[in-house]
């Protein structure tokens, strides 16, 4: 692998498109779709310009956390075939302008949003980015391989912050679906790590399947994928959405906890032959982008 | 007067006198691609910060409970 520039005051000016990448677009699409989920199934709408502005600020703290990321791990991007092509890897940034834009991004999107909607949301928004960037990025990602666990809570926030950003204050619906998205990331991403593994391991960073090992983490996405189902099925059967939810929503974990099985069951150990792991992984986010469809649809119904 | 020069600097009447900046070596068509990317950037930007104004205008409207 050869050694990456990290700083080269020569440089290019960096290209848009560069500064784009940053932020991680395609990451974004499921927190962007999450927070707006949130902000509809509230009681109350704001006005259009203020939910846009919320669901806005939920969008830059989330590519303020990309690039925040991107500029902590650029090194360990440069290991891994999956992300050395990104702009700090390949050397088509320097490290400093990408931590100055991840910061600024950072505190514009919380002004923003303090301003636009109200202050809890905007505090709930600058929880979040800090939660990912010092508590996932920089202490626990590189420490233990229960990372996933405690960061998944980085993105169960955008439902909270959409429905704090609608009311004004929280309640027991978007704590669930905080939940919901806290429990389904543990599954999702050590169904994807199982066969990107040898990645993580190049890079040194203590990925389940890479320090338990592989049947190890088949277990864990089995045992975990039963309470996200339990918590997925939970604002039905306590009353707070009604039974369009409830049926979707019961159907589509009962193919996840299925498909987690089918997990459990594989015995292979080439990524080639992960067949059953690349199915969960795509399911996964299949699965999130409807519960928060029908959630949508539900309230939608019920008015 | 400089007593010495060279790239690392000089002294003169007692002071350190920094060596001229040198403009990096540019190769044929990076001086071109360096303004087309700052030309880009500045639309881009000029575009942002006229969508910003935009934006504040109709957050106030909305929050101070305007009814068009």
């Amino acid at each position: 692998m050869p050694a990456i520039e990290m700083t080269n005051p020569a440089a290019l000016p960096a290209d848009w498109r560069d500064i784009l990448a940053l932020t991680k677009p395609r990451v974004m699409y499921l927190v962007v779709f999450t927070g707006l989920c949130g902000l509809l199934a509230a009681p109350e709408l704001p006005p259009f310009v203020l939910g846009f502005t919320a669901i806005l600020c939920i969008a830059l703290g989330a590519g303020a956390c990309g690039a925040l990321n991107q500029w902590y791990e650029a090194e360990i991007d440069a290991k891994m075939r999956r992300t050395a092509k990104r702009p700090l890897p390949a050397g088509r940034m320097d490290r400093q302008s990408a931590l100055h834009f991840g910061v600024g991004l950072a505190v514009f999107s919380v002004l923003l949003m303090g301003l636009a909607t109200n202050w809890l949301a905007a505090i709930l928004l600058t929880a979040s980015i800090l939660f990912y960037v010092v508590i996932y990025t920089i202490w626990l990602k590189p420490r233990t391989a229960q990372n996933i666990v405690i960061g998944g809570a980085a993105g169960a926030f955008p439902p909270l912050i959409g429905w704090v950003a609608a009311t004004g204050h929280m309640a027991p619906l978007p704590l669930l679906l905080f939940a919901i998205i806290f429990l389904w990331t543990p599954p999702h991403f050590w169904a994807l790590s199982l066969f990107v593994r040898s990645d993580y391991a190049a890079a040194g960073i203590p990925m389940l399947p890479v320090i338990a090992g592989v049947p190890s983490t088949r277990r864990h996405i089995f045992v975990y994928s039963l309470p996200m189902a339990a918590a997925a099925v939970a604002p039905w059967l306590l009353g707070l959405t009604g039974e369009l939810y409830g049926i979707c929503v019961a159907a589509l974990s009962l193919v996840f906890v299925i498909l987690a099985a089918r997990v459990l069951a594989n015995r292979a150990t080439e990524p080639a032959q992960m067949a059953p792991e690349k199915r969960l992984f795509a399911y996964s986010v299949l699965y999130l982008f409807a519960l928060f469809a029908a959630l949508v649809a539900d309230r939608f119904i019920a008015w | 007067m400089v007593k010495s020069g060279d790239d690392k600097g000089s002294f003169s009447q007692g002071r350190w006198v920094p060596p001229p900046y040198k403009w990096p070596q540019l190769k044929d068509g990076e001086l071109e691609m360096i303004r087309k990317r700052q030309r880009d950037r500045a639309r881009i930007t000029a575009l942002l910060l006229g969508a910003f104004v935009i934006l504040m205008f109709f957050i106030t409207i909305a929050k101070t409970g305007i009814n068009w």
